[in-house]
């Protein structure tokens, strides 16, 4: 009986979508978050924000799911940004080259500037 | 016989574009293979994953297919002649829902003599040597997709291994920078579920507040306390069965647990455990002897944070005891007089030597109307801020009473006997040893609470003043009977603390009466100073160094 991961979904225009997990991203977590993000990318939303407000833990393979998640949205010529991240969370990112293709925010709204093209 | 097109298989080939990894890589390779084979159903088995098959041009549910092509892989496996033998007879098997097969042939996909892939087909390709360059052609982009996954697992292990040290690296920081033991604790579980990729994890350690129960700090899943009387373990546990964990951990959930004992000068006094370690397709993985390292790291880090929080907690008592025995200290240093006051017909000299540990001597003298003066030696039971306390109670008892005229020394002895009853906690008393002493007729009254028996020495002759009843604050209504004696020119009267009598040589021999006495008589010639310092002299020499617990106090009065 493991901490499951949910994830609510929030579209506020059709340009953007906010990711909200809750839980550890680990590999069940990692799939609840990609299921959902397909089903955006699918319906033409390519620019993804993952709010990590309620993440506290990651692992590696949940590092790697987010990772093909990256992938897709690149291939679809979108963006990801995460935002609201732990400091640990930070930092692993930072060392797993999540940051080198994905932007790391503290808030909501510049992470959804970004996503929207308002801001490099 | 089918006619292939071997360029336009090329063609399609070189459209390929293998980004984002190998999946489907196969799916679309296969078009590709079987237009240049001229054949137009067909298997694909990639080789490093048999169980996600591609087909084309047939219809066999998902299931079957899944089924009869993992077969087909795991005969096909080194590419032998007996092994594509076996191949063929269950590709004739799995194409038999459709045409019969004349001639089915297995064709491995290599490159560097390492079997990428399989491609099934239910006839030979219309021309082989061009097919032969198509499959080339597919094996280079099947091997260039390898090549660059591995890279890319690689760099993740690399990366992964990075993550490792800056987690412990962290943890370490963390350590030195807080003895926040909590924040620790989470933090070491956290990191260790985290890098060891398991479910759910405990840190369990024996608290030292409770006998036999245990702080636990979980996740994911239950650990319940292991109860009183169970072992911690002693050595690392690699338990992938139920039957190999520890009684220690009978009752947590998970199913696979890994377990690395925490010590604390030599002895375990916890566990760090991790459980499930989980896998890419949503399985558990067995725990190995690799994760056991990384875990008995975190482990020893737990070790130094909470010995760190001990020793901090050690040193704050320790401080605090410090700080208590000042306070006590100073206390005492206010009550204790700096001098005593001159009274006509009466030489008198008093000290007082606390320990470190401050006990509850005091001594004083008080000037009364009509020349006469009181005198007091007292000793309060306990040591540090409460004894000092006690003695400031039984100080300003005296004071005030002795300031509103009360001169009654039964009197005086019980209302300090039942203010200590009503104001202080319960078990705390003193011994007390009270006179009043007039000059002009050299008439001593005096009240012994239990105090050590005064010595009296007149001429050749002493006496010993024993208590006339027993010490203030143990009960109330005590009576305390008062002694009358007249003093002579000369007589000299000492007053002392037990912890002249009591005081200890190496091998526990106490100073005792007779040793104090005989000093006495010994010392009758000298001033009230001179014996005083005689008497702490001789305790002295008797001690030789040895520490003491009790104070010292003395007071000597020789009559004018």
């Amino acid at each position: 009986m493991s901490e499951r991961l949910t994830v609510t979904v929030e579209r506020p225009d059709q340009i953007v979508a906010i990711l909200r997990p809750d839980g550890y991203i680990n590999a069940s977590g990692g799939e609840e978050i990609a299921k959902e993000a397909y089903v955006l990318l699918g319906d033409g939303v390519v620019n993804l924000l993952l709010d990590l407000e309620r993440t506290r833990i990651v692992n590696s393979i949940g590092i790697s799911i987010l990772i093909e998640i990256l992938e897709k949205v690149l291939d679809q010529k979108g963006r990801l940004a995460f935002c609201r991240l732990t400091p640990t969370i930070e930092k692993t990112f930072q060392i797993m080259g999540l940051a080198q293709y994905a932007r790391l925010f503290p808030a909501v709204d510049p992470a959804l500037a970004w996503l929207r093209g308002e801001t490099e | 016989m089918p006619t292939g097109d071997v360029p336009r298989a090329h063609a399609l080939l070189a459209a390929i574009q293998p980004a984002g990894g190998d999946e489907g890589l196969l799916l679309k390779i296969l078009p590709a293979l079987l237009t240049g084979a001229g054949i137009e159903r067909g298997i694909a088995v990639n080789a490093a994953h048999p169980d996600r098959p591609f087909s084309l041009g047939l219809s066999l549910a998902p299931s079957a297919l899944h089924r009869l092509v993992g077969e087909l892989a795991q005969s096909a496996e080194t590419a032998e002649p007996a092994n594509i033998r076996e191949t063929l007879r269950l590709a004739a098997r799995f194409f038999g829902d459709g045409p019969p097969l004349s001639d089915p042939r297995v064709i491995p996909i290599t490159a560097a003599d390492e079997t990428l892939a399989l491609l099934v087909l239910p006839e030979p390709p219309a021309d082989p040597a061009g097919f032969a360059s198509v499959v080339a052609h597919a094996a280079s982009i099947l091997a260039w997709v390898r090549m660059a996954e591995k890279v890319r697992e690689a760099d993740f292990e690399l990366k992964y291994r990075v993550w490792e040290l800056e987690s412990l690296y962290d943890v370490g920081l963390s350590i030195a920078g807080t003895l926040d033991l909590e924040s620790l604790a989470d933090e070491i579980l956290m990191k260790s579920v985290s890098l060891l990729n398991a479910r759910s994890g405990a840190l369990i350690v024996r608290r030292r507040d409770v006998d036999g129960g245990f702080y636990i700090k979980e996740f994911g899943s239950a650990f319940p306390d292991p109860g009183p009387g169970v072992g911690i373990p002693e050595g690392v546990c690699v338990a992938n069965r139920r039957e190999e964990r520890p009684a220690f951990l009978a009752a947590a959930t998970a199913e696979k647990l890994l377990t690395v004992p925490i010590r604390s000068e030599g002895e375990p006094i916890g566990v760090l455990v991790v459980g499930d370690k989980e896998n890419r397709a949503g399985g558990i993985d067995d725990f190995n002897q690799a994760d056991a390292r990384i875990l008995s790291l975190f482990g020893n880090q737990a070790a130094i944070a909470l010995d760190n929080a001990r020793l901090h907690r050690e040193a704050l008592e320790k401080e605090r005891m410090e700080r208590e025995i000042e306070l006590a200290a100073s206390i005492q240093r206010t009550i204790i007089p700096a001098s005593l006051p001159e009274v006509e017909g009466l030489d008198i000299c008093g000290a007082n030597r606390p320990t470190r540990q401050v006990g509850g001597d005091f001594y004083d003298v008080f000037p009364l109307p009509g020349g006469r003066v009181a005198f007091a030696l007292a000793d309060v039971s306990g040591k540090g801020v409460p004894a000092a306390l006690l003695v400031s109670t039984v100080h300003a008892c005296l004071h005030v009473l002795f300031d509103v005229g009360r001169d009654d020394l039964p009197f005086v002895v019980a209302r300090v006997n039942e203010h200590l009853l009503r104001f202080s906690s319960s078990r705390k008393f003193a011994t007390l040893f009270l006179g009043i002493f007039e000059p002009s007729s050299r008439v001593m009254r005096y009240v012994n609470a239990g105090h050590n028996p005064g010595i009296l020495l007149s001429g050749e002759s002493f006496e010993l003043l024993g208590p006339t009843g027993i010490p203030v604050g143990m009960f109330p209504n005590a009576v305390h009977k008062e002694e009358v004696r007249t003093l002579r020119a000369s007589d000299l009267l000492v007053l002392y603390s037990d912890g002249i009598t009591e005081a200890q040589d190496g091998g526990e021999t106490e100073f005792g009466m007779e040793r104090l006495t005989g000093l006495v008589l010994g010392g009758r010639e000298l001033s009230p100073a001179g014996l005083t310092g005689e008497i702490f002299g001789a305790v002295d020499e008797f001690t030789r160094g040895v520490a003491q617990y009790d104070d010292q106090t003395v007071l000597v009065a020789r009559i004018g």
